[in-house]
């Protein structure tokens, strides 16, 4: 009896500490992911807004800055980004973000761009081109899964492909795939977002 | 024992009540009081954050929401309404959540879009409006107030001020705007209602 009463002891003891250890792992880990929104919060989106936006969740313990890139496809490969960056502050680790993006549906422009970011709300709305194709057929390749951050290295959040003609099937690469094979893609025009956490502060 | 059971049901029946006399009752329009996610979701979704109102009207038939002017000194009614609700069933108070979206962008400036959510969770939405403003000032102010509804009255939501360089207005808000249009100085002055009547337009 004293030896079975050990046995759980010992099981109940190690099974604690691996928790704990999980637990622990969890807490500091930094990460992005598609935001999950309460029932509460796709309430209010859906009553106050006619687009929805696309929106990321991020946590993060490193870093101290970040920049959100939007590039596009040239001549397979891509472009010179344009940046949005902001500092980090270790006071306020462990930091959650979120980002939301408005695209046109039929140019990809994107609309806006918003990030919750340490020091408060940021808005940017690049002005529009009005002489931007429009695309009959297009498609928006999401982050999926969480995603680690790791200094340095972008993570792609989405890809948007637009075809001119309405092809009867197309290939949508996952965005991670697409920032790293950009010759691969196969659409008239293509847009990719990327956040990138630096330990490089913003000058 | 029984003495500590009795003083529990005392107070159970004691927070009921405290809690039922802060229901709302009768007819009332009162913003919603955000919780801290939805407010920093609206924030980052929205450059300029939406008026959003619960409404609970008794014996209402038709709600419309809609755009006055000032025109010397008085308030005037655009013949045209922004946007209507019929009740399609008056014996039931007509109830639910309004949301306004409004700007004060020079390309956008004013009201932007109306939605609104019925009892029974359906969604309305107005078209997006888009009306640019040549006024170098401008500025908005949204009713942040409980009110109560009259039937045929309007309630004040929204105001857009808007001025030229050399008018100097203080921007502030009569408490009721509707009853108060001398309260105003600025170059050109624009009030947003919600009205609840007993009957349809004809």
């Amino acid at each position: 009896m004293k030896q079975l009463v050990l046995l759980l002891t010992s099981l109940f003891v190690l099974t604690a500490v691996l928790c704990g250890c999980t637990q622990q792992q969890e807490k500091n880990q930094s990460y992005v992911s598609a935001a999950e929104l309460s029932q509460e919060e796709t309430d209010i989106l859906k009553l106050v807004g006619a687009q929805e936006p696309i929106l990321f969740d991020f946590t993060t313990f490193l870093g101290k800055s970040f920049s959100i890139q939007t590039m596009e496809l040239e001549n397979g490969s891509w472009s010179e980004p344009r940046t949005y960056s902001s500092s980090l502050d270790e006071d306020t680790f462990p930091f959650h973000g979120r980002i939301a993006i408005k695209q046109d549906e039929e140019t990809g422009a994107i609309l806006s761009l918003a990030v919750q970011g340490p020091h408060g709300f940021t808005h940017s709305s690049p002005t529009p081109d009005e002489n931007a194709p429009t695309y009959s057929s297009h498609s928006t390749a999401l982050l999926s899964s969480r995603v680690e951050i790791e200094p340095e290295k972008p993570i792609a959040l989405q890809v948007y492909y637009g075809y001119a003609n309405g092809q009867a099937s197309h290939t949508s690469y996952i965005p991670d795939y697409a920032l790293e094979h950009p010759e691969e893609i196969d659409s008239d025009y293509a847009q990719i977002v990327v956040i990138t956490f630096s330990e490089t502060p913003l000058s | 024992m029984k003495r500590i059971s009795g003083i529990f049901l005392s107070l159970v029946l004691l927070l009921s009540l405290l809690c039922g006399c802060q229901m709302q009752t009768g007819s009332y329009l009162q913003p919603v009081k955000l919780t801290e996610s939805e407010r920093d979701l609206l924030q980052l979704t929205h450059q300029t954050l939406p008026l959003v109102m619960d409404y609970h009207v008794e014996g209402a038939k038709f709600m419309s929401i809609d755009r006055m002017t000032l025109q010397d000194g008085q308030w005037v009614s655009e013949e045209t309404q922004i946007f209507s609700l019929t009740n399609e069933d008056a014996s039931q108070p007509m109830q639910g959540r309004m949301a306004l979206n409004y700007s004060t962008a020079s390309d956008n400036f004013g009201l932007t879009s109306v939605a609104a959510q019925l009892g029974d969770g359906t969604c309305l939405r107005s078209a997006e409006f888009s009306n640019s403003s040549t006024y170098e000032l401008r500025s908005a102010a949204a009713n942040q107030n409980e009110s109560t509804v009259t039937l045929n009255q309007p309630v004040y939501l929204l105001i857009f001020c808007a001025d030229k360089p050399g008018n100097i207005s203080n921007g502030a808000v009569a408490t009721d705007p509707l009853a108060h249009p001398e309260a105003f100085t600025s170059d050109d002055v624009q009030m947003i209602t919600v009205t609840f009547s007993d009957k349809e337009p004809a």
